[in-house]
């Protein structure tokens, strides 16, 4: 008689072992998540103008606010706890920043019109920053003295780069990665549409948000160490929108936002609108470092951002207010 | 004779330099605001969640206000 337990304890160990989150599955499942009940009343919260980024520690949340030009910090469970930065060309102060990142007790901001780069403590102290020669969009800081900085590419000049490295006082030590140029301003920039993503071992994920499908992993000095392709199950959707001299020229969009955390990706999905456009989608797919669909989350609202910790995904909504989930299997 | 063209000569030069000049500083400085209003108009575009047709009409619009801003009709 076979003793079928075995090999299933094996399977689910090994899927399983040191994951906090989802668990390796030789056919995708699903997940359901279910929201976390704040500890804070509705009316209590502060009005998030335009979060576009969140980071979180073992404590707290840091939503960047690129209209009020401040993070705002809350605890995990979604309390509202104190701001940091104001509007300005000080130290410890930002205009229009899009970039945010955490790396021990710092936060690195892109600080977008100021065309820098500010390195501040998690209570707002200033600690150091510098200036970069373009308009920064995203940042990956992996030690004091390696953080990567993406661009926005303007396109003034042709082709750019997308890429750059810089040590903590702001000396460029690498570039990489050229920009999509065609001369059409506004097709070249939805082109360039990069999410940087936190790897182990001080590499990171590369994605073009539409167009490709191909997910890269470098390392800390910009170096390609590989390449995969997301699975053709995966369902990149199709939008036209207007292009130079009345064309209609067709973008296929990969993910509308993404995260990674413990080695996988998870990418909200876009969504068709009512009136034919696409926007920001309420299902997550969770793919593997080879590309494949390991899962699929099913959110009860749409999200513009998120950022995954094991079984818990925090997200912003439509209305720019924070949303803290659980995943639970279907 | 000789000497007047190039007294005249010299006028013109040192009234290019002082009037030409910092006008053409100034409008290069203009046109740096313009850019530098165009990237922020483009950042908060690509940055809002309107949806990608939107944000295309919505960075339409900021290279429509770059034009009229680098013609001097209007700041962006």
């Amino acid at each position: 008689m076979k003793k079928p337990g075995l090999p299933i304890v094996l399977a689910i160990g090994l899927g399983c072992h040191g994951h906090a989150g989802i668990c390796l599955q030789t056919s995708p499942s699903r997940y359901a998540a279910r929201e976390v009940k704040r500890e804070t009343p509705a009316d209590a919260r502060p009005y998030l103008s335009r979060p576009v980024a969140l980071v979180y520690d073992e404590s707290r949340l840091f939503v960047l606010d690129m209209d009020d030009d401040d993070i705002k910090v809350f605890s995990r469970s979604g309390a509202f706890e104190y701001v940091i930065g104001r509007k300005g060309q000080g130290p410890g102060e930002f205009h229009l920043p899009s970039g945010l990142d955490i790396l021990g007790d710092r936060l690195y901001v892109a600080d977008s019109a100021n065309r820098r780069v500010q390195v501040v403590d998690k209570r707002g102290s200033y600690l150091s920053g510098f200036r970069v020669p373009f308009s920064p969009h995203r940042i990956l800081a992996f030690g004091p003295d390696r953080i990567v900085v993406m661009s926005l590419p303007s396109g003034r000049d042709g082709q750019e780069k997308v890429l750059h490295g810089f040590d903590g006082s702001g000396e460029l030590l690498w570039e990489a990665v050229d920009s999509f140029y065609s001369g059409d301003s506004v097709y070249d920039l939805m082109r360039n549409r990069w999410f940087g993503l936190k790897a182990s071992r001080g590499e990171f994920f590369l994605l073009r948000g539409t167009d490709d499908r191909i997910i890269r992993r470098l390392d800390e000095n910009g170096i390609l160490l590989g390449e995969a392709g997301v699975t053709v199950k995966y369902p990149i959707q199709e939008v036209d929108i207007p292009g130079r001299e009345g064309r209609k020229r067709t973008l296929r969009v990969l993910c509308w936002n993404c995260a990674s955390d413990r080695e996988r990706l998870y990418f909200l999905v876009p969504e068709r609108t009512e009136d034919g456009d696409l926007g920001p989608g309420r299902a997550i797919a969770v793919i593997g470092l080879a590309g494949e669909i390991v899962a699929s989350i099913d959110l009860p609202e749409q999200l513009t951002r998120i950022a995954v910790d094991g079984n818990t995904i925090f997200g912003l909504d439509l209305d720019g207010r924070l949303r803290i989930f659980r995943l639970e299997p279907k | 004779m000789k000497r007047a063209i190039a007294l005249t000569l010299a006028v013109v030069l040192f009234l290019s330099v002082f009037l030409w000049v910092p006008q053409l500083s100034s409008a290069r400085a203009r046109a740096d605001i313009c850019y530098d209003d165009w990237e922020s108009c483009r950042s908060r575009a690509f940055q809002s969640d309107e949806g990608i047709v939107k944000t295309t009409l919505w960075l339409t619009v900021c290279d429509f206000a770059l034009g009229k801003c680098i013609l001097g009709f209007t700041k962006v």
